[in-house]
């Protein structure tokens, strides 16, 4: 699984990074990826933007880890060239 | 609320918002989707638009303004149940009856207008901000609230550096706009102009009349008698008014044509006239025969 933590950022960049993300892992074959927050609101947007690209991303799960920390658990499919 | 731009000097209107359970009809929909606090923006410059769920981008602002529900974090402040259809933003004018209005303004504008409501407790996270901090916040609590803006906000609508936003219910800002016409009533007595912002040749004036520079006041004594001297400024923001403010030790009664405050051991005796009826600020012209005849008025003479 891939990790990519994100504590400390906010809107929009957040969603920016994990889309950077999920687009290589898209290319390289796929594959599960876990983000980590600490800004909540990121909890509800990057789940729903990633939905709105269209790419087939899964939403597995969404763990709180306390506090404002969260881990966000994405499929992320093959992309087909 | 015209009066409020006005007295603040703002280049914005003041910005109305009201969410509907209905999509109502009559109102102009944006041409392509774009974020609530951008809407906010472009109505503070005049444009009415009808924001659908459809025409926002921005997924916390749609749960912030009870578009919708939140999926995995209880997101706050937020409007509860999600039962929004549309949001109206306008200039204040041209909404009926609006659930919160909002005033885009600099720290100063907000500090002067706190004053004038006796203090705004704020509540601001940097987060939802535009959305649910000042739309949100003040319909759940009936409370004016102060927003810094958030990253999407300060990214994508616009907003200067500068600007930040204070949010209320309507009958705040009625509030703020009666203080700004009792204000006007008696011309912003003991409450001035800075006087940096004066134009240099009416500081001119008061200094070659013996008269100390303080932040919003002139001070001096003339006879032997305090005397402040506030500028005040019309609803066009133009310097027009100039009160005379002469504190007398113990209770006295004010002599015709002066107002009284009472302050501890002191009262305030204040009268405020209009530029060019009588003296020139411009000149200086009559402005020390002026003070002189109030301070013989003011002692019996």
């Amino acid at each position: 699984m891939e990790v990519l933590d994100l504590r400390g950022e906010k809107c929009p960049d957040t969603f920016v990074y994990t889309k950077i993300k999920a687009e290589e892992m898209g290319y390289s074959g796929g594959g599960r990826l876990k983000v980590i927050v600490d800004y909540p609101p990121a909890v509800e947007s990057i789940p729903r933007s990633l939905a709105e690209e269209g790419r087939g991303y899964k939403v597995l799960e969404v763990k709180h880890l306390g506090g404002r920390t969260y881990e966000i658990y994405i499929e992320v499919p093959a992309f087909e060239e | 609320m015209e009066r409020i731009r006005a007295y603040f000097g703002s280049r914005y209107h003041l910005v109305g918002v009201k969410l509907f359970r209905e999509i109502p009809e009559g109102y102009p929909t944006p041409a392509k989707p774009g974020k609530f606090c951008e809407f906010v923006r472009r109505a503070a410059m005049g444009e009415v638009i009808l924001m659908r769920a459809e025409d926002e981008e921005c997924h916390q602002s749609l749960i912030a303004l009870g578009f919708q529900e939140p999926r995995f974090v209880d997101l706050q402040p937020r409007i509860e149940p999600a039962n929004t259809k549309a949001v109206l933003i306008a200039p204040v004018e041209k909404v009926e009856d609006p659930d919160v209005v909002l005033m885009i303004a600099t720290p100063r504008q907000v500090m002067e207008a706190a004053a004038m409501l006796h203090g705004i407790e704020a509540k601001f996270a940097g987060e939802i901000a535009v959305c649910g901090e000042v739309i949100a916040q003040p319909i759940k609590t009936q409370k004016a609230n102060v927003t810094f803006l958030c990253g999407g906000a300060r990214m994508f609508a616009d907003y200067k550096d500068s600007e930040v936003i204070l949010g209320a219910p309507p009958e705040v800002f009625r509030e703020l706009e009666a203080r700004v016409k009792a204000l006007e009533k008696s011309c912003g007595a003991l409450c001035g102009c800075r006087t940096s912002d004066l134009p240099q040749h009416v500081v001119q004036v008061f200094s070659e009349l013996g008269f100390e520079r303080g932040i919003d006041y002139f001070f001096g004594r003339v006879d032997s008698q305090n005397v402040r001297i506030y500028l005040n400024k019309d609803t066009e923001g133009r310097v027009k008014y100039i009160t005379v403010h002469l504190p007398i030790r113990g209770e006295v009664e004010p002599p015709p044509g002066f107002e009284a405050r009472r302050r501890g051991a002191w009262t305030d005796l204040y009268a405020t006239f209009k530029d060019g009826e009588g003296f020139e600020l411009a000149t200086g012209r009559g402005v020390k025969e002026l003070i002189q005849e109030l301070v013989e008025k003011v002692r019996g003479g």
